[in-house]
């Protein structure tokens, strides 16, 4: 194994019990089916979908906070899929996450000073409270919250939305993570202050050198951010490739509709936007086949070829851009 | 004339002393079929100027000044019996996350024919049901669905049922505030789509308030920005969203800056810019322009000097010291 | 969106007791209590009552009040005064330690049932209910006629009686702080349940179940005092519920000596009165929008 990787996720399949009332487990959905990929130290990967794409699984999952049903990850070259009780809790200081909801996620009774010092209480860094209070002043400084011994004294409500986001990403960094799972972290905020959040995740990111799992459903700032993206369909990754390469050459027919409907401001009355009808499918219902042929504007315009419905794609093509599709054009 | 015309309007939050004026000396106007985008931050009190149209300001928020008139009738102090019967009628209202606000214990088809029931004793059950069958497939909805119930819908489609409901008395103006926030991207594109063909099919004029301003380019036809509580700047959207070196394109730098915010898959791989700072406490005393602390122009008059909203081209409003000179 | 304000700061709360104080219902509790706490502490030492000190004659039995004995005294010649002050020391006794009691196993089956849900939540809740759906009344009588009549055997049925209502609030509760996104991160950094259930459970359970322990010392109080008037309390202890039994016992209710049974009837009414109207008030300012109903 490669050891400048940070994160390894190896067929990853995560399942949820869909149980009766009685508690009988009636079905199984599928949300993450059979997904492969990884992340290089100091690298950010842009995972995009939908809702119901199976992005905040792979997350929850990584951060085992689900556990998976099949598959290996490894973070900074452990494998966390078999550790557990103490083992498990030690080895989590390596990888954190930054919530979607900054009103949520930061606990409205502690203030932000001990929201910090949570963090290396829990990680037993530091040998006194006085040693983590300082260590927890510092966080707060780099993220922006000055001057700190203030800021630290208020409570979530006090403080603004980006404020919040800033308090949840000092509480992950004063970690010294390999591994930064952020899942939508600007998404709830005003977009005059995303920029801000962003560049602090990026400065803080490549300071301490640090493999991000950006998890976004806004494609252009995928694009925008990260060093790659894998594009996710129903728990499966369909197309991965350079930001570039997605946004400018997208070769799975998924990805082309989503290119198309990224609002542009200077594409005013735009008309050549690929609309897809319907929604995606449920995860204990996948279609049998290409995941995607439901939808798919390719398999329509072919004429329905029976490959489409018969087989599933695996992804496939040169290692820089790769895509799941039997019917994408190669250059 | 105009389907609507709002002038000077304060909205206040609080008592007069204390009290928060949320909309300061507003207008907005909406020609007959316009679309009509409202865009700012969470606080520039955009919600807060489309819910005074109809009268549906939260409690605590009263009108101080100014005027509104729908129609050629001014309805600003208009009686509570008035103004139920212009809305839904005349002017109907889907309202932020109202897509959780179904009714779970009745059918769609049931909730759509509601409103229409209350507004015409005439109507019968069967002649309400069935027009909001069709309604359901206006919307793109199939008519058999009609006596499904609310839970058997994705987010999506219930937010198609709501415009169903908006459509269902035939109103001239509909307000739909925030309707594809809590959606997915290939949804909300659904969503504008509908709205868009909906403009033809039903005569219809919209605000449309969005906290994004990109999705407001390809839906409307004229942008209003709003920045803590003041009109910046309103122009059509081939002004607003025209890219910087055309002959005329956003003049106020918030809006700019704004634009500057959301990644351009057009343009070169840049980190996107954002706005330094927040925008100003309104219970404190304002002067100068509103947004002075946070501009990367700011001059002294604007310190000082609240600049006024002025026509730069022929619909083309900008409130700006130096709107004739900012470059993007 | 409609909030004009960003940076919304709400003043720094005032104290609980100042809070209940400004509560019209919390006041009249609070000095209620308070006087009745007092009473109970101070009283019976001014005021000491001795239990040996029976009437010599028969003209000493139920006697109206006169000046050395202020409440008159009881069919044996006691002095009721200082009966009644000794006897609010038990009766809030064994609200209080039964109280403490139930809460504690309340809070415990609650947090443990809601934090960790499955199968354990449905075995808690199984005997919750169980407890809950018992007819309490009859089970105490039953118990106390097993048991025994001892003072502390009374406190440990009462508070092994009284906690399902606790439990399935707190459970409440906590299932609903479960969804909340400090939760997972909590995890995700490694805390053990025990950590998130000290540090994020506890302190946002705590102001609800203040409110209702209060409430439920209240329940305690009324529950010994019944026990004692139906004679199943601590022979050896007056409470306000023994005087209500040797009132009746002793034939003094119907002799119209109204100054032996209307100090302790007073009394329970008053002091259960007063924890309800504390307990109510503290719902009411923990949360605002139930209006005051519990």
């Amino acid at each position: 194994m490669n050891s400048s990787e940070a994160l390894v996720v190896k067929d990853l399949t995560v399942e949820y019990a869909l149980k009766s009332r009685t508690g009988r487990i009636q079905s199984r959905a599928r949300a993450v089916d059979n997904v492969s990929f990884s992340i290089a130290t100091g690298e950010t990967l842009a995972l995009v979908g939908e809702s119901g794409s199976g992005k905040s699984s792979i997350a929850n999952a990584i951060m085992r906070l689900v556990e998976p049903s099949v598959g290996s990850i490894t973070v900074a070259g452990r494998e966390v899929t078999s550790l557990s009780g103490r083992d498990l809790r030690e080895s989590r200081r390596d990888y954190q996450m930054i919530f979607q909801d900054p009103f949520e996620s930061i606990d409205p009774r502690r203030t932000v000073l001990d929201t910090v010092m949570e963090s290396l209480i829990v990680s037993g860094i530091g040998e006194t409270d006085a040693h983590r209070r300082e260590r927890a002043l510092a966080a707060l400084e780099s993220v922006g919250l000055t001057p700190a011994p203030k800021v630290g004294e208020r409570f979530a409500h006090q403080l603004s939305g980006g404020q919040r986001q800033r308090v949840a990403i000092a509480a992950a960094m004063v970690l010294q993570p390999k591994l930064l799972v952020a899942d939508e972290p600007v998404s709830m905020l005003d977009v005059s202050l995303r920029a801000g959040i962003l560049r602090l995740m990026q400065k803080l990111g490549s300071d301490l050198d640090v493999a991000c799992l950006f998890i976004t459903h806004d494609l252009s700032l995928a694009w925008m951010y990260a060093d790659r993206i894998a594009v996710l369909y129903l728990g499966r990754i369909v197309e991965e490739g350079a930001p570039a390469d997605i946004i400018g050459n997208p070769k799975h027919p998924y990805t082309q509709a989503l290119v198309s409907v990224i609002p542009i401001p200077e594409r005013v009355n735009k008309t050549e936007r690929t609309i897809l009808t319907g929604e995606i499918p449920d995860s204990s219902h996948i279609p049998q086949g290409c995941r995607f042929h439901t939808r798919c504007p390719l398999y329509r315009a072919l004429g329905e070829p029976a490959s489409c419905r018969d087989s599933d794609p695996s992804l496939s093509g040169r290692a820089i851009h790769r895509v799941a599709c039997h019917h994408s054009t190669e250059e | 004339m105009n389907l609507l015309d709002v002038r000077n309007l304060c909205v206040r939050y609080g008592s007069e002393q204390t009290g928060v004026l949320a909309v300061d000396t507003v207008d907005l106007r909406i020609g007959q079929g316009e679309f009509v985008g409202l865009a700012g931050e969470s606080g520039c009190g955009k919600t807060t100027l489309a819910m005074a149209i109809p009268n549906l300001l939260p409690e605590g928020a009263t009108v101080v000044s100014g005027s509104v008139t729908f129609d050629g009738q001014d309805i600003t102090h208009a009686s509570e019996e008035t103004l139920n019967s212009i809305r839904w009628k005349e002017i109907s209202v889907i309202f932020q996350g109202a897509l959780n606000a179904l009714n779970p214990v009745k059918s769609v088809g049931w909730q759509i024919a509601e409103p229409m029931l209350a507004h015409d004793s005439g109507l019968s059950d069967k002649d309400a049901l069935a027009r909001a069958r069709e309604l359901l497939d206006a919307v793109g909805i199939s008519k058999s669905r009609s006596s499904a119930y609310p839970h058997e819908f994705s987010g999506g489609m219930r937010q198609r049922v709501m415009i169903a409901m908006a459509l269902a008395c035939k109103p001239k103006l509909v307000i739909a505030d925030e309707p594809i926030t809590a959606l997915d991207v290939m949804t909300q594109a659904q969503i504008l789509d509908l709205l868009r063909s909906l403009s033809s099919s039903f005569d219809l004029s919209l605000l449309l308030i969005s906290h994004d301003l990109s999705v407001l380019a390809d839906t409307c036809d004229r942008v209003q920005v709003m920045y803590a509580g003041k009109a910046v700047e309103s122009g059509s959207a081939e002004t607003i969203f025209a890219s910087a070196d055309s002959s005329e394109s956003a003049a106020h730098p918030y809006t700019n800056r704004l634009l500057k915010s959301y990644p351009n898959i057009l343009h070169e791989r840049v980190f996107i810019d954002g706005i330094p700072g927040y925008p100003p406490d309104l219970s404190l005393p304002q002067t100068g322009c509103r947004f002075a602390a946070r501009c990367d122009q700011v001059q002294s008059v604007c310190r000082t000097q609240e600049p006024a909203l002025i026509e730069l081209h022929t619909n083309h409003f900008v409130a700006c010291h130096f709107a004739e000179q900012v470059s993007r | 969106m409609s909030s004009p304000q960003v940076l919304h700061i709400p003043p720094v709360k005032r104290s609980m007791l100042a809070q209940l104080w400004n509560d019209r219902m919390g006041r009249v509790g609070l000095l209620l209590t308070t006087f009745t706490l007092i009473a109970a502490v101070i009283g019976p030492i001014i005021f000491v009552f001795d239990s040996g000190a029976v009437g010599a004659d028969a003209t000493t039995l139920l006697m109206p009040p006169t000046r050395t004995h202020i409440l008159g005294t009881d069919e044996l010649g006691r002095d009721v005064f200082s009966q009644f002050l000794s006897g609010s020391r038990v009766s809030l006794l064994v609200g209080l330690m039964a109280t403490v009691i139930s809460t504690i196993i309340g809070a415990g089956v609650g947090i443990a049932a809601g934090f960790f849900t499955g199968k354990l939540d449905t075995v808690l809740m199984a005997v919750t209910d169980f407890f809950l759906v018992v007819p309490a009344m009859p089970l105490m009588i039953a118990m106390g006629a097993i048991f025994g009549q001892n003072l502390t055997i009374i406190i440990v049925i009462i508070g092994l009686l009284s906690w399902p209502r606790t439990a399935r609030i707190v459970r409440s509760q906590t299932l609903s702080l479960r969804e909340r996104k400090f939760v997972p991160r909590a995890r995700s950094l490694g805390s053990t349940n025990w950590r998130i259930i000290k540090v994020h459970m506890i302190p946002h359970v705590l102001p609800l179940l203040i409110a209702n322990t209060i409430l439920v010392v209240a329940g305690a109080i009324l529950s010994e005092a019944t026990l004692a008037f139906i004679g199943l309390g601590d022979p050896n202890r007056i409470s306000w519920g023994s005087m209500l039994h040797f009132a009746f016992a002793s034939g003094a209710v119907g002799r119209g000596a109204w100054w032996y049974f209307m100090p302790p009837g007073l009394g329970i009414l008053l002091i259960v009165l007063a924890f309800t109207l504390v307990g109510h008030a503290f719902d009411k300012i923990n949360n605002p929008h139930l209006g005051g109903s519990s």
